[in-house]
């Protein structure tokens, strides 16, 4: 039994005066326990939403959240804390996240008052530094407060938050957007550790597509509030077969000069969520579209164990494979990376 | 006719900032050069100081910064000792800008055409009619079609893609030799960036036009930039062509960067996070000393000069071991 | 175009030391008011406040009487110091009943229920009317007992206290940290309790310090206008009135010394609101 699914979430906010925002239509995602999953979007794709739908910030239109099977619309309060002890979140900004006027101590051992009542002052003191030391921060951080930390150790701070009662899953909302380039790859490395050490389920949400590489094995690609592709996050990197994932790879700016060969610029701006198209969502941008995708809804359809494309023309859409220039991502130091690219 | 005196010129700036908590020295001895028809990137992470070097440049730095030493030249005027009044003729008909939030960069109580009118008439006379069918054409080349409606429109009504296309409009319209853009695409989607740049690159490549970009994405320098100047901590650590300074990087803080994008390990050493870059208690020796694994005590006791290296400038005194040490990328 | 300094990031705001002038008006404010408290308890007043002596009124000050006499002999600086120990008291206590409605009405008010918009209209209606003037009614209507001051100043400084909490509570609560508590699983009440409430006490703090002062203002109207203390219990503003045809012929210490005081200690408070908020806030 998966330990997270969203099974058909939809969800529509309404802004003051103006039209209804569409934010997810449709979203079923599913997590195995030990599994970490990448859900990549740029702008407007509900991504952010979903995570907020699964920490409960906001409950799902239609469609349920189900945490082990239980749909956690219809837990009474009681049950639901005890569910919040098992889900986590880690945010993006992480100064934000953090109330300025209590230690590092008192905020990563927050949870634990919340969720083990039974355990002494000392207890939980000694958890939290358990905790901080599993993010590589010295004992003595204990009683420092959040505005003398840098934004690297101040995300540390917030996974070990995350990880000090031992949850099941940990949602990651943009984990390292809000930080410098060196030190997105720490916090990155650190994650995939973690997640290797704890046997914990990552959901992993990004704009930026590369962070999922090191970090995830299940990748989730969303557009306005859709999942246009999901399956291996190495095949969705490196052999996309969906029109968006290509565009999105495409864009992305790599500094290997063999792989930066001339694409054509993506077409168009994401539609308003405020009027969906009808048919296939990402009709006005796509480079190989016909008259049928703009006639009915496009569903998901598995082309490969695993892997689900939701786009009637996946036949046409086939590209290389790893290494060769057509792949942008630059590809992991122990492939045969420097070799027979040229 | 190709001529060597580039077209701006930053030789040793200094600039710091009187802050409660004590002086912050963000610029420290910057230099840089920005040759005629080049595409030029400044890169580096918050708190390197190439924000504060642009605007400086521009004569925009805010308050309570201040230029403490150092000379700005731009086609061969010293644009420190002009006066506030030819310095702000200057910008904008000589050296646009392209700011990092368009829509914030944008009045949001002003129709777009009105914006651009304020512009041109600040330089010429010109009438509103004029100043529409320039900013019309203006925007059709900057990608955007039907021109009309978003010049009647205001800055809220539009995306972050279409504010930032016009904002490119609006510095280009008075033909400026240079234009400086800091962080024009970050905050903007992949994919709108990926136009945007290619926007920018082409027009300024046709029209011959030089940028300075600043900006903390290394594929973005990589793609579309002809030289770099790598940043830390108020200083020029490395700068070059951009193929070499990438394919064999000759400055640690450099090579940490190319894995930190590449997700690859070199040889970095320990995982364990730095603190808070301290600009106000700004330490002899080599600013990158406290996290570099080559440190020794010479770098912290000197601050390595800049100097010629395998075709690049870098200031770092074990230039050699990381050039040897870097894996080579054909 | 915007022109925002890239050094914002560097330099992150929190508690900075307050200004020099902030600083030192804090100090001043503060020693002022607690050097007047223990006189005002602690030093016997050199005559008895309430003696009076027909063959000393309006003495000038000079060595017998430090500050003069009255129109009926009394020491005025026995009384002002005696006055000292009902007015600050009020102003004191009235305060203290404003925070103890203004704080919890603030917090629901805070919140989404109905109750919070019920407050906020009461509020509004409340806040139609001249309320030194409604107080003053009331006093008078509820009978002319000391007592009586405190809630008067409870009806002026508690709308200004509900609405200041209330907005403060709310932008807690919106804020990154609350929803991340919410997102443990915490219940609104161990929010409140741990994140809404420290962030805001401050901000009560200095609200309070206000509050006294312009309590300290009621208690003196009040008494000027011979409502709630009466003689001859001593009050500044009581003074201040018993003087004032004194002061037209040229006995100007019997109405102004008590004016001065007046002024001085809201002075204070106002310099010791100053000093918090300019703690809180940095520069």
């Amino acid at each position: 039994m998966p330990l997270l699914e969203a099974d058909r979430v939809t969800k529509t906010f309404l802004r003051e005066g103006h039209a209804r925002i569409h934010a997810l239509n449709g979203v079923s995602v599913s997590v195995e326990p030990g599994e970490a999953v990448g859900v990549v979007g740029e702008s407007g794709s509900g991504k952010s939403t979903l995570g907020r739908l699964i920490i409960g910030t906001h409950r799902p239109d239609s469609g349920a959240i189900l945490f082990r099977g239980e749909d956690l619309g219809r837990l009474d309060a009681k049950q639901l804390r005890k569910v919040r002890g098992e889900i986590s979140i880690v945010f993006q900004e992480p100064h934000a996240a953090f109330d300025p006027r209590w230690t590092v101590g008192s905020i990563v051992g927050e949870p634990l008052l919340i969720h083990r009542p039974d355990m002494s002052g000392r207890q939980r003191r000694e958890r939290v530094i358990q905790a901080l030391r599993s993010v590589t921060l010295d004992e003595s951080m204990y009683d420092r407060y959040p505005r003398s930390l840098s934004t690297g150790q101040a995300q540390r701070v917030g996974i070990a938050r995350a990880t000090v009662t031992d949850p099941k899953l940990i949602v990651l909302d943009e984990p390292t957007s809000s930080l410098d380039l060196s030190i997105r790859a720490q916090i990155l490395r650190l994650l995939a550790r973690l997640q290797k050490a704890l046997g914990v389920s990552y959901l992993l949400i990004s704009h930026d597509i590369r962070s999922v590489r090191v970090t995830t094995q299940r990748t989730v690609v969303m557009y306005l509030g859709q999942i246009m592709e999901s399956g291996p996050t190495d095949t969705i990197l490196s052999a996309p077969r969906h029109p968006y994932t290509q565009m999105l790879l495409d864009s992305e700016t790599t500094i290997h000069p063999r792989a930066q060969r001339r694409v054509p610029a993506p077409l168009g701006e994401i539609p308003s969520p405020t009027q969906l198209p009808t048919g296939c969502f990402f009709y006005s941008r796509c480079p190989l579209r016909i008259d049928a995708c703009a006639a009915a809804p496009v569903a998901l359809r598995t082309i490969a164990p695993g892997h689900e494309v939701a786009c009637i023309r996946v036949d046409a859409t086939a590209r290389g494979a790893v290494g060769t220039p057509e792949s942008r991502i630059a590809v992991p130091a122990d492939a045969a990376a420097t070799s027979a690219v040229s | 006719m190709v001529t060597d005196t580039p077209l701006l010129s930053v030789s040793d700036l200094y600039v710091s900032f009187p802050t409660p908590r004590g002086v912050v020295h963000a610029l420290n001895g910057v230099s840089l050069e920005v040759h005629a028809g080049k595409l030029v990137g400044v890169i580096g992470e918050t708190g390197c100081g190439k924000s504060v070097t642009a605007r400086s440049v521009l004569g925009i730095l805010r308050p309570p910064g201040r230029i403490d030493s150092g000379s700005i030249r731009f086609q061969g005027e010293e644009l420190l000792e002009m006066s506030e009044r030819a310095l702000a003729k200057v910008r904008g008909a000589q050296i646009g800008f392209i700011p990092q939030d368009p829509i914030a960069a944008l009045d949001p109580i002003l129709r777009i055409e009105d914006q651009f009118a304020n512009v041109l008439r600040a330089h010429r006379p010109i009438s509103r009619k004029r100043c529409r069918d320039l900013a019309r054409v203006a925007l059709e080349r900057a990608g955007i079609a039907g021109p009309d409606r978003v010049l009647r429109g205001y800055a809220h009504q539009l995306s972050g893609g279409m504010a930032q296309r016009v904002v490119i409009a609006i510095a280009t319209i008075l033909d400026p030799t240079l234009v400086i853009a800091d962080e024009p695409t970050t905050g903007l989607d992949v994919t709108i960036q990926r136009q945007i740049l290619d926007l920018i690159a082409q027009r300024f490549r046709t029209e011959k036009r030089t940028l300075l970009l600043v900006t903390h994405d290394l594929g973005v320098v990589a793609e579309y930039c002809d030289e770099i100047f790598v940043m830390y901590a108020g200083k020029v650590v490395e700068s070059g062509a951009v193929q070499r300074v990438f394919g064999r990087p000759s400055h640690p803080y450099t090579r940490l960067l190319i894995e930190s994008v590449e997700l690859r390990r070199f040889d970095t050493g320990e995982e364990r996070p730095s603190g808070l870059l301290d600009l106000v208690n700004y330490a002899r020796g080599c600013p990158y000393a406290s996290r570099c694994p080559l440190a020794d005590d010479r770098s912290r006791s000197e601050a390595p000069e800049i100097r010629e290296l395998d075709g690049r400038m870098v200031a770092c005194h074990h230039a050699e071991e990381v050039l040897a040490g870097a894996a080579p990328r054909s | 175009m915007a022109a925002v300094s890239g050094m914002r990031e560097r330099i992150r705001p929190g508690f900075s030391r307050p200004r020099l002038p902030r600083k030192a008006g804090f100090l001043v404010g503060s020693g002022f008011i607690v050097a007047l408290l223990a006189i005002s308890y602690f030093v016997p007043t050199p005559y008895p406040p309430n003696a009076t002596d027909a063959n000393q009124t309006f003495v000038p000050p000079g060595a017998a009487h430090w500050l003069g006499t009255d129109n009926i002999g009394r020491d005025v600086l026995s009384r002002v110091m005696a006055a000292a120990r009902t007015d600050l008291p009020l102003a004191i206590l009235g305060t203290a009943a404003a925070l103890a409605i203004g704080i919890p009405l603030g917090l629901v008010a805070s919140t989404r229920s109905r109750a919070a918009g019920l407050i906020m209209r009461c509020l509004d209606m409340l806040q139609a009317f001249p309320l030194l003037i409604l107080a003053i009614v009331l006093v008078a209507l509820a009978g002319s007992n000391i007592y009586n001051i405190i809630p008067a100043i409870a009806l002026i400084g508690g709308p200004t206290c509900i609405r200041l909490v209330r907005s403060a509570a709310l932008s807690i609560r919106e804020s990154r940290f609350a929803e991340a508590s919410y997102a443990m699983g915490s219940t609104t009440s161990e929010v409140m309790r741990r994140h809404i409430l420290p962030n805001v006490a401050p901000n009560i703090v200095a609200q309070a310090s206000l509050i006294v002062a312009g309590g300290l203002i009621v208690v003196s109207a009040l008494s000027f206008l011979g409502i709630g203390i009466k003689p001859p219990t001593a009050s500044w503003g009581a003074m201040l009135s018993d003087g004032r045809d004194a002061a037209l012929i040229g006995y100007w210490w019997v109405a102004v010394i008590p004016g001065v005081l007046i002024f001085l200690a809201v002075l204070s408070f106002n310099l010791i609101a100053d000093g918090i908020e300019g703690a809180l806030h940095g520069d």
